[in-house]
């Protein structure tokens, strides 16, 4: 079954609602029927149609085959009948015409041409209609053709007066018109002239063949009298809607009952009739057995139609009570409130849902104007404005509750046009809640949209098509661009050409699959420059999970991106150094370490190496000096170095380093980090050590090869002195007892004994003075002070070179090494002065203290470059003497400014 | 007329030649070979002059004579050494030697310098 559709209107026949608040089974019906009228009249109108162009076809067969081309059958169907006249015929066409007309769009010329056939009509009726009175003849009978036929009636050519009196009625109905009464009035004479024409046919069906009989009554052709019926069904059905066609057309029951009745009434007393009548002619009964036959039948029919239709109505008033109750549950059932008003605004109906929301009960609101309910006069407006519509649309509507409280709503109108004027269906919403979320949604919106206008970012907003419906401010100064010009697609125009498919493959790609994505791609920026940008796109789904689109929001990362390429520089560079370079932020946790230096304390992922701290980084030992005091003092500086140990994270063992640290700083200056470029000192510290023990070998050997010279020259002057000089003296003792023997020996040989004596003290004095040289043993026996004055006046005697010696304070006992190594420096000293400086004057002074011993030698010669001169032999030979007794050797010397060479001795042991 | 006492202090063989040469005028009281013995012997046999060489073991003859002169203050000494340096003569001198004799002119100058030596006053 179709339903109303909203808004359209409709008419609804029978009662109005009654006092319970429904409607009534006939208006209920109405409504849910009200569809199917409208086709119904469209197909009579088109029989209406199909009749006319039947009559006019009929009729112009007539005129034209019959009349002009003198085809008999044509003008008289039934033998011995009468014909159909050149006037009537003429006259349906001009009535078939007429109604084919009016059948189309009202318009002035078919309105003029209706009236232009009905005048012919009327006139040629008239004229008729006077001759028959007066007896006249105008000559309009046979004016266009003379009448052939053989039966005659009346005069020539001249119609029936039964023919005469439908063309008038008809002419006058054509006339009348369609508006209002005249309808009523139109269909009237049609209904009065097809009875006119259904009485002449029957007449035929009967078996009259000439109705002279009958008074005044002249005979109609059977062409005539068919299409004048026609016709007139034609005119009745053209208007199926309006005046007394209203009735039989509605789908209502009045109409269902007309329809159903209408032709058994017309076609079975006529078939009853004519069985009776052949009945009577056949001999078969008498005419009054006959007559009381055909009552009987007529009277069996009629009862089993009344009963019929009674059935039918009983089956209907079921399903109209089923159909009202179902109106009724539906809306009882209605989640809105629904109130129904008639055209002078009293409610007629409400549902439970009304009285939950205004707070009144049924009875009380039944009858009672809509006004009580509505504080604004919506219902007037509605009336204004019959499509239905939502009239709360576009203004705030309240409700008006029993206690006096407004409640946001909304209405959908749904106007009704009944017989009593037009009824108003109202549903009523309360949105309270859809009111607050509205206005939460608002404020949500205006929070989101100041939000994305006052973030620094750029953001932008699509639907679901992919097209962008929102782009904050940023975006917009951002591009240089209008909304207008960046909403839908438009932005895509600022994406640089090399990125553009990229970038909205990416878009494309992500929309489909309703994931987030993150794309790099280039924006042209205000000024023309195109700008690196990451685009961070989310999904957007709403609260019941159906997917709204995307939102998005950019940041500028050219400076990033730089950075970044600069920084995969750094890393590449640094990942290939074979040094360990690091970069740590202000709180000591590295963010870098390169490849090596991973590999260098054992580690195997940056991951994990950032998750130890700087300080962890060094040997365990070393970690309180870094803590406290290296990183305390690079703070200060900016920078430092020292050469520490690293730890190998695997092992254990430690890693010299020379770790280099100095701050990272920002474009401003500001220190936002710090990083090392260290060097691996291990090799070079065990190179160090391997070097420093064969030094200290080499001093050891270098002392024992020293301390071994000097007791082998003690010894060989030992030798010298204790054995061979002795030995030379006694060789010169005895000499001299020979010299001085008594009795004396020849003067000759004393002489030569003197001589020989002269020269074993000479070998005497070489061999002393060889061991002298070999270790002055005066050194033993008279102790330093001694041996060096000695050494100062055999020096002074040697070269006249003026000696100043000067000695205080010396200790006693001086360790016999230390004394040695002081004089052999002195020794030393002095040679080289004589050697080399060309010195006037040298002062050799010598003091102590009771720990310790100074020895300084200062002469005025040409002095040296010490520095350069660091590696003689002489040089190294005297400091390595030093070293040996832990003493401290100074050279100062410049060219021209003579040299000072001073050994300081600390004397172990010694209390001051 | 009893003649000088004289002890003798070398590490030498020439000390016998010396005995030799000296007893004929002088009576040598005894003969050691080193330091140490030489300031025993002198507090033992407390001569009129010592006779002794610088180089010996254990103690040089200065040393000793001047461990000796603390002790016996006017005791005579002649040093009889193979050293020619200046620095020995001046520090036998330093402890009041009264004479120092080159062990090669020991035989024409010696007996002399004793003679000297006890003649002078103490």
């Amino acid at each position: 079954m179709e339903r109303p559709r909203k808004g359209s209107p409709v008419r609804v026949t029978g009662k109005p609602a009654n006092r319970t608040g429904l409607p009534t089974p006939d208006s209920l019906r109405s409504v849910e029927e009200s569809l199917g009228e409208t086709k119904r009249c469209a197909k009579l109108r088109l029989v209406s149609r199909i009749l006319a162009l039947a009559v006019g076809a009929v009729a112009l067969l007539v005129l034209i085959g019959g009349w002009f081309l003198d085809f008999a059958p044509l003008l008289i169907v039934i033998s011995g009948t009468v014909s159909t006249k050149v006037n009537t015929a003429l006259c349906l066409v001009a009535v078939a015409s007429a109604v084919l007309l009016e059948s189309g769009r009202p318009s002035p010329v078919r309105s003029g041409l209706v009236r232009l056939c009905a005048t012919f009509v009327l006139l040629v009726a008239v004229l008729t209609l006077i001759e028959y009175i007066s007896g006249w003849t105008f000559g309009i009978d046979e004016l266009l053709v003379a009448d052939r036929t053989p039966v005659l009636v009346t005069a020539p050519g001249r119609m029936a007066l039964a023919t005469v009196i439908s063309l008038l009625l008809l002419g006058c109905a054509l006339l009348v018109g369609n508006r209002g009464r005249r309808l009523l009035c139109k269909q009237l004479l049609t209904v009065a002239v097809a009875f006119l024409c259904l009485q002449n046919l029957v007449s035929y069906l009967y078996g009259i063949e000439h109705f002279t009989g009958i008074g005044f009554y002249p005979a109609m052709s059977v062409h005539t009298s068919s299409s004048l019926l026609a016709i007139c069904f034609a005119m009745l059905f053209s208007r199926p809607d309006c005046g007394l066609m209203s009735l039989a057309s509605n789908e209502n029951l009045a109409g269902s009952t007309v329809r159903r009745l209408l032709p058994a009434t017309l076609l079975v007393p006529v078939f009853l009739g004519w069985l009776t009548l052949q009945a009577q002619l056949n001999g078969v009964h008498g005419a009054v057995f006959g007559l009381a036959l055909f009552a009987t039948a007529n009277v069996a029919f009629f009862s089993c139609l009344i009963w019929n239709g009674g059935r039918q109505l009983n089956l209907m008033e079921v399903e109209k009570h089923q159909a009202q109750e179902s109106f009724r549950l539906a809306v009882e059932a209605a989640p809105s409130g629904m109130v129904m008003a008639d055209h002078d605004g009293k409610i007629v109906l409400v549902n439970s849902r009304t009285e939950q929301l205004f707070g009144y009960d049924r009875k009380e609101l039944l009858g009672q104007s809509i006004e009580v309910l509505l504080p604004v006069d919506v219902r007037k407006e509605s009336f204004a404005q019959p499509p239905a519509r939502s009239t709360g649309i576009g203004l705030d509507l309240y409700g008006r509750r029993k206690d006096d409280t407004h409640f946001p709503m909304e209405i959908d109108l749904n106007p009704i046009e009944t017989e009593h004027g037009t009824w108003v269906l109202s549903s009523i919403l309360d949105i309270t809640e859809r009111k607050r979320a509205e206005a939460t949604l608002r404020e949500s919106e205006e929070r989101f949209r100041n939000m994305a206008d006052t973030a620094p970012v750029l953001i932008w907003v699509a639907g679901p098509d992919k097209l962008c419906t929102f782009f904050n401010k940023v975006w917009l100064e951002f591009t240089g661009r209008s909304i207008e010009q960046e909403l839908g697609e438009g932005w895509t125009q600022g994406v640089h050409p090399d990125d553009f498919d990229r970038c909205i493959a990416t878009y494309s790609a992500s929309f489909d699959a309703r994931r987030r994505f993150r794309m790099e791609y280039r924006l042209r920026r205000a000024d023309g420059e195109y700008r690196w940008i990451l685009d961070d796109g989310t999904p957007r789904f709403t609260s019941g999970g159906i997917f709204a689109g995307y939102m998005g929001s950019c940041v500028d990362i050219t400076e990033k991106r730089c950075a970044e390429e600069e920084r995969q520089k750094f890393v590449s560079l640094a990942d290939r150094s074979l040094e360990f370079i690091g970069m740590c932020d202000l709180d000591f946790k590295p963010f870098y370490v390169n490849s090596a230096g991973m590999r260098l304390v054992g580690l195997e992922n940056l991951e994990g190496a950032c998750r130890i701290k700087v300080q962890d980084w060094f040997f365990p030992e070393d970690q309180p000096f870094i803590t406290n005091e290296f990183f305390p003092r690079a703070l200060r500086e900016g920078h430092g170095e020292v050469e520490i140990r690293f730890r190998h994270f695997k092992t254990g063992e430690a890693i010299w380093m020379l770790y280099n640290v100095f701050n990272v700083c920002d474009s401003s200056g500001a220190t936002v980090g710090w990083a090392t470029v260290s060097v691996n000192l291990t090799e070079r510290k065990r190179a160090e050590i391997a070097i420093e023990e064969s030094r200290q070998e080499l001093r050891a050997l270098a002392g024992r090869l020293l301390l071994a010279q000097e007791e082998e020259r003690k010894r060989i002057a030992r030798e010298l002195h204790d054995d061979l000089s002795q030995k030379i003296a006694l060789l010169a003792f005895d000499t001299s007892n020979l010299v001085l023997a008594s009795p004396p020996l020849p003067a000759e040989m004393t002489h030569s004994l003197c001589n020989l004596q002269a020269r074993i003290a000479a070998l005497g004095a070489d061999v002393r003075q060889i061991s002298h040289r070999l270790h002055p043993s005066i050194l033993e026996d008279l102790g330093l002070v001694a041996a060096l004055r000695e050494l100062c006046e055999e020096f002074s005697a040697r070269t006249t070179i003026h000696m100043v010696f000067e000695q205080t304070e010396i200790p006693e006992n001086l360790p016999v090494g230390v004394a040695a190594c002081l004089y052999r420096l002195a020794q030393e000293a002095l040679h080289n002065v004589q050697k080399h400086a060309r010195a006037s004057q040298v002062g050799l002074a010598v003091s102590g203290s009771p720990d310790k011993i100074r020895l300084c030698i200062q002469d005025d010669g040409i002095g040296f470059n010490a520095r350069s001169s660091s590696r003689s032999l002489g040089i190294i030979s005297m400091k390595e003497r030093v070293r040996l007794v832990e003493g401290e050797f100074s050279i100062r010397s410049q060219p021209g400014q003579g040299t000072t060479i001073t050994v300081s001795v600390s004397l172990p042991g010694r209390q001051k | 007329m009893k003649r000088p006492r004289v002890l003798l202090a070398d590490d030498q063989p020439m000390l016998a030649k010396l005995r030799k040469l000296l007893e004929a005028d002088f009576e040598v009281v005894g003969m050691v070979s080193d330091g140490r013995s030489l300031v025993e012997a002198a507090f033992q046999w407390k001569p009129d002059i010592i006779v002794t060489d610088i180089s010996m073991p254990k103690l040089n003859g200065i040393t000793a004579a001047r461990k000796i002169r603390h002790l016996l203050p006017r005791m005579k000494f002649i040093f009889l050494t193979m050293h020619s340096d200046h620095g020995y003569r001046m520090e036998a001198l330093s402890v009041g030697a009264s004479a120092y004799i080159l062990k090669f002119s020991a035989r024409e100058e010696l007996s002399q310098a004793i003679h000297d030596a006890i003649a002078a006053p103490a």
